[in-house]
């Protein structure tokens, strides 16, 4: 036991993180010397395929049943993970992200690519999705089935859905109240569910991103006029509000206004920028500071909600006017 | 975990639903948050991007800093700048792998394309990671 307790120390776990993998089912029936030959065996081999220390610590803390398996079991695993249709490092990065996947069955993972199949999706559509979220392998069918259907309840087609999902498969991730939630937040910023349909069935994305990230690139465009950006071109809220903030500064320095016409021209590819204009992105960024100008406007809008408070309190107009009052004895004085 | 993701301008309800998308991130030492906030200082990120990042992409947290690590030098290396702009327009591309990146570019290579302008091409249009 001692000699197993200085292994898993050398290798890097914790003392509570050893004693949570000892006593996982399927491995606390292990003899010690078992264990022992099992985790420095198993240990050289993912290091010797690929996977670093970091990889093999965080994949056994989620997932101890690693060292239950034979080298000859892993192998094979990963061969047959190849046969479906990844390549080697993929097969490594998906387990990296989601260990389970070794104790899946060849055959669960098939079947699961046939229900899915059945929903919709290519087989193409599934790999590269599973390539990001392999997740997805240890979802139950039932519930996918079920998420699409709730999809459809809050105005997506089934394709669209489909289609969605291809794209961004996190939204599998999502409960159905997390993604009212996000609707609820978009529409806050004064767009109507069709809007908020039309714009993430162009850029899934926008489900994945924060509150806060959503509201600083609409307000920002809300700001030069170009609040419908996000419906008619969804896909452009993927360029930082920081490049377009100077982008935008740039052209009103040299005599172009951007409005709903030429908005395009926020978008351009860098090279084009650079060779029309003669100026680069680091130049132009360093110019036009987004953050600075954010902070900028918050300390006027500060400033101004002062004013506010002054103009609009009866008992602090009266305290300044105590304070002029008295400041006037004073000089007399 | 909560208390470093709040210092950073993440709000409660934000948290829990990075939690949903990576149930593991609760798992995480404030260390380890630390070191990937730290991963996108060195990228010249601000805070305001920091909290962009982070907040709309919690795998990355979740992710080995080798592996993170790996992905920026090659995308270094092949080209891309301002990766602070980059990844505040598209954080998910913090998701791949270097070899994910590398396999795409060759693959338009070898249609005919120069490495420059594909390089530009995804630099601008940052959507353009999702066909990886």
């Amino acid at each position: 036991m001692e000699e197993l307790k200085k292994i898993f120390k050398e290798i890097g776990y914790t003392e509570e993180e050893m004693n949570e993998i000892i006593n996982e089912y399927g491995i606390r029936n292990f003899k010690p010397e078992t264990l022992l030959e099992n985790v420095k065996r198993n240990y050289s081999f993912f290091l010797s395929i690929g996977y670093s220390r970091e990889d093999f610590i965080k994949m056994t803390k989620t997932s101890p049943q690693i060292y239950c398996l034979s080298i000859e079991n892993i192998k094979q695993k990963i061969e047959d993970i190849e046969k479906l249709g990844y390549s080697r490092e993929e097969v490594i990065k998906m387990t990296k992200g989601f260990p389970s996947i070794y104790s899946h069955s060849i055959g669960t993972m098939q079947q699961k690519i046939e229900d899915m199949k059945k929903l919709g999706y290519s087989k193409e559509d599934i790999i590269k999705m599973t390539k990001s979220l392999p997740e997805i392998y240890g979802y139950g069918i039932e519930n996918i089935q079920q998420k699409i259907e709730d999809m459809q309840k809050l105005g997506y087609s089934r394709e669209d859905v489909i289609k969605m999902t291809k794209a961004f498969p996190s939204i599998y991730c999502y409960s159905i109240d997390t993604i009212k939630q996000k609707i609820e937040n978009i529409e806050k910023l004064g767009y109507s569910r069709e809007d908020i349909i039309k714009m993430t069935k162009a850029l899934p994305t926008i489900y994945g991103f924060s509150r806060d990230n959503i509201k600083q690139k609409i307000d920002f465009y809300d700001s030069i006029g170009l609040h419908s950006l996000a419906i008619i071109n969804a896909k452009e809220l993927m360029q930082s509000t920081n490049l377009s903030y100077a982008r935008y500064m740039y052209y009103k320095d040299i005599g172009i206004d951007i409005d709903e016409t030429n908005y395009r021209k926020l978008f351009i590819g860098q090279k084009r920028f650079e060779q029309q204009y003669g100026i680069t992105k680091e130049e132009l960024l360093e110019k036009y500071d987004y953050q600075k100008y954010l902070e900028k406007k918050n300390t006027q809008d500060l400033g101004q909600e002062v004013v506010d408070i002054l103009e609009n309190t009866e008992y602090l107009g009266d305290t300044e006017e105590t304070i002029g009052a008295y400041e006037k004895d004073e000089k007399i004085k | 975990m909560e208390e470093i993701l709040k210092e950073i301008g993440i709000s409660e309800n934000t948290i829990s639903q990075m939690e949903e998308l990576c149930p593991n991130i609760k798992e995480l030492s404030k260390e380890e948050i630390e070191k990937k906030i730290e991963k996108l200082k060195e990228m010249k990120c601000d805070d305001i991007q920091v909290r962009n990042i982070i907040s709309s992409n919690a795998i990355y947290l979740d992710r080995s800093v080798t592996d993170v690590d790996k992905l920026i030098n090659t995308m270094k290396d092949l080209g891309f700048d301002n990766l602070n702009i980059l990844l505040d327009g598209n954080p998910y591309i913090l998701n791949l792998d270097d070899f994910e990146i590398k396999n795409y570019i060759t693959k338009r290579e070898e249609k005919g394309e120069l490495l420059e302008d594909i390089v530009d091409d995804m630099s601008t249009n940052p959507f353009l990671f999702e066909e990886i």
